[in-house]
């Protein structure tokens, strides 16, 4: 399937921000442009935004980044002015009809204009929009050149365009961007289960395409010394569910004294959290580590992992974990973790009816009282990420760059 | 294998093209070379004279026919797809190298890698002779310092002409490929998008002439050289927002002033005037710089 390296498909990957963005769809995006860079495709990021910092990721050299978005400091005051002015109407949550279409023309059309003007100019062969924002400004977008337009979405289906509270609460962007999908001739989605949710019309344009995962090698995994820890990672935030973990290690800290629990990651409920720790009195076992760059050594180090989310999308801390011989526990209704992992064989599933704390304390209590347990988990887990082995995924990546699959491939292979 | 591939597209000029494969005969590198030549849809005397002249020449010699004249981007992403030395030069039928010009581009290669650079994001230009058909050969500095991507945009210091690169093979893919609307100016896009992807240009030590461009705009469109520049600013757009308006309108600016030159030269003086105007009114500063800079010059 790669092509050698004449880089003749030119692609055009879209995204709103990413600036240092250090986000997991982020992460997949430049990782993605690597490996197909790597199989000899010209590679472009297409972005729009404000700042003018460059990617969290590492990026690789040969990789043409283009913010289309004109700088602020190069416009006039009164542009600059005016630039504030639009910006507190956009944060109006009243939406009232005609002008919240406003509101939304005023908010987005500026990207779609000029993401339509830049492929035009460039004319890439195919166009990979990447979360909802690019996907419905570039599906929106009037570009007289036709190149293939893909969507590639990050989330649980419901989350990026029923939930009110995800993206743009505009009730207009909502519609459009449930809209727009029809206009693409191809689109991505992380998990079988999340095809069900698309339109009967949609099904043959939809590619599931997991997300890779990382493989480290035997000998590390082998030789690591483990140490007494149970590791959580994922942004503070409502959705990964962190109450839940330390409220269970409450109830079973006493019986593993030796045992302390290191949660990983930033964000808005870090105070709350750390309020909830010292309240239950557990400031020696329970640890809110913040950010880290070596992720790497944690997961050598870790001996589970648990992952109380409420959902994901796919779960990149989960294959990051196995990869790294760490035996997963998180809930069963958790879409992701059970696509990923398997009860009992790659990791523990914890009922999610009942006390939900409590489930998690004694799913972790048991994975904690066997050493041979945890180390049988971890085995089936390394050999289930060769399932998203970063290989694997980009042959997957380049069907949908190529249409090679669904009807859209029975009908090129019919003609 | 051959260590080095030298890409020369032709077009019904074999006379130039004999000119072009002497000064390659006359390198004093002594490496293992091939030259390819794609002949882009010849008229058949001419083609004929172009393989009569590639049998007498001693080089290794590859001679690949287009059915039909395609243009000279297409052209260039057929050589490429050619090429598969290692490292890689082009020229142009007509313009000539001088002896040392590639011993002391790969002298500059060798200067990298014990320096620890990675060649394959790097290109060795070098200075060039400049010569109009009629008056005397003139030096042309190339200046790799600054920002090279704003230099290329103006071309005032840094001047995007092929025929003075060699770089690795991997180095050229950096750029991708020629742009094929481009009939003019694919020299200049393919530059800009090999610095936007992280490339960099740099001289040899030899500070002298290395080769000669021999220079002419007659039969050259003056609307389709301008229209070739919008092209490139719209493509690389993106590049320009970072540098603001006024870079942005000192390039369209000077665009304007070569378009200028192109029309004047093929006797279009209300076409040139044209040019002129709209120049100043992109960049009056400039214009003016331009004016008096002429003026100066009788």
């Amino acid at each position: 399937m790669s092509q050698p390296s004449a880089r003749k498909t030119r692609l055009c990957f879209v995204i709103d921000k990413l600036a240092m963005r250090s986000g997991g769809a982020e992460r997949v995006l430049i990782e993605t442009a690597n490996a197909l860079y790597d199989r000899g495709y010209a590679v472009e990021i297409v972005t729009h935004e404000v700042r003018g910092k460059p990617p969290f990721y590492p990026m690789t050299k040969g990789i043409i980044r283009s913010n289309i978005r004109p700088r602020n400091q190069h416009r006039p005051r009164l542009w600059r002015v005016l630039g504030r002015l639009r910006t507190m109407l956009h944060r109006n949550r009243t939406f009232l009809p005609g002008l919240a279409h406003l509101q939304w023309v005023s908010q987005h059309a500026s990207f779609r204009h000029r993401l339509a003007k830049h492929i035009d100019s460039v004319r890439p062969d195919v166009v990979i929009a990447f979360l909802p924002p690019a996907v419905t400004a570039l599906g929106y977008a009037k570009i007289t050149h036709k190149p293939r337009l893909f969507a590639s979405l990050h989330n649980v289906p419901e989350q990026d365009f029923d939930n009110p509270e995800r993206w743009d609460p505009n009730p207009v962007d909502r519609k459009l961007r449930r809209n727009v999908l029809s206009r693409f001739d191809g689109i991505g989605t992380l998990l079988p289960e999340f095809v069900e949710w698309f339109d009967p019309a949609l099904r043959d344009k939809i590619l599931v395409m997991p997300n890779a995962a990382q493989q480290i090698d035997a000998a590390s995994v082998e030789t690591t010394k483990r140490e007494s820890v149970v590791v959580s990672v994922g942004r503070l935030a409502t959705v990964k569910q962190h109450e839940i973990l330390i409220n269970a290690w409450s109830l079973l800290y006493r019986d593993f004294p030796d045992w302390r629990c290191d949660i990983y990651g930033v964000g808005p409920l870090k105070d709350q959290l750390r309020a909830q720790i010292d309240a239950l009195n557990l400031n020696k076992v329970v640890h809110l580590r913040g950010a880290t760059k070596d992720i790497e050594s944690v997961y050598l180090k870790a001996s589970i992992l648990a992952h109380p989310a409420e959902f994901e999308g796919f779960g990149l801390v989960i294959t990051e974990a196995l990869s790294h011989g760490v035996p997963a526990i998180g809930f069963e209704n958790c879409s992701g973790f059970n696509y990923i992992v398997e009860h009992d064989v790659s990791g523990i599933h914890v009922p999610s009816q009942g006390d939900r704390s409590k489930n998690f304390a004694v799913a972790l209590a048991r994975l904690m009282n066997l050493p041979q347990e945890q180390r049988r988990l971890a085995t089936a887990g390394r050999e289930r990420v060769n399932d998203f082995a970063p290989d694997k995924i980009t042959d997957v990546w380049e069907q949908a760059i190529h249409g090679t699959y669904g009807r859209e491939n029975h009908d090129k292979q019919a003609n | 294998m051959t260590t080095l591939d030298v890409l020369i597209p032709h077009y019904n000029d074999s006379s130039a093209l004999a000119l072009s494969l002497e000064s390659i005969e006359n390198q004093t590198w002594a490496g293992s070379k091939r030259v390819i030549v794609v002949d882009d849809g010849s008229e058949r005397d001419e083609l004929q004279k172009t393989e009569q002249v590639i049998l007498q020449s001693s080089l290794n010699i590859e001679l690949i026919k287009s059915p039909e004249n395609l243009g000279r981007p297409k052209t260039r992403n057929k050589l490429l797809d050619a090429a598969d030395a290692p490292f890689l030069a082009w020229l142009d039928a007509g313009d000539i190298w001088y002896k040392d010009k590639i011993q002391s581009q790969f002298n500059c290669l060798y200067d990298l890698v014990h320096k620890g650079d990675d060649v394959d994001t790097h290109w060795i230009t070098c200075n060039y002779d400049w010569k109009w058909e009629g008056k005397r050969r003139r030096k042309v500095d190339q200046i790799a310092r600054g920002d090279q991507l704003k230099e290329l945009f103006i071309g005032d210091k840094l001047r995007a002409y092929l025929w003075t690169l060699l770089g690795t093979r991997k180095s050229f893919e950096r750029a991708a490929r020629f742009d094929e609307r481009l009939l003019r100016l694919q020299d200049l896009d393919y530059f800009i998008s090999f610095v936007r992807a992280g490339g960099r240009l740099v001289t040899p030590s030899n500070r002298n002439s290395l080769c000669c461009y021999f220079k002419s705009d007659i039969g050259r469109n003056a609307a389709e050289i301008r229209g070739c520049y919008n092209t490139i600013f719209n493509k690389h757009n993106a590049a320009l927002l970072e540098f603001g308006p006024t870079f942005t309108q000192r390039a369209k600016s000077k665009a304007d002033f070569v378009a200028s030159r192109f029309a004047k030269n093929n006797s279009e003086h209300g076409l040139a005037m044209a040019y002129k105007f709209h120049a100043f009114k992109s960049d009056p500063r400039y214009a003016l710089f331009r004016l008096k800079q002429s003026l100066n010059q009788g």
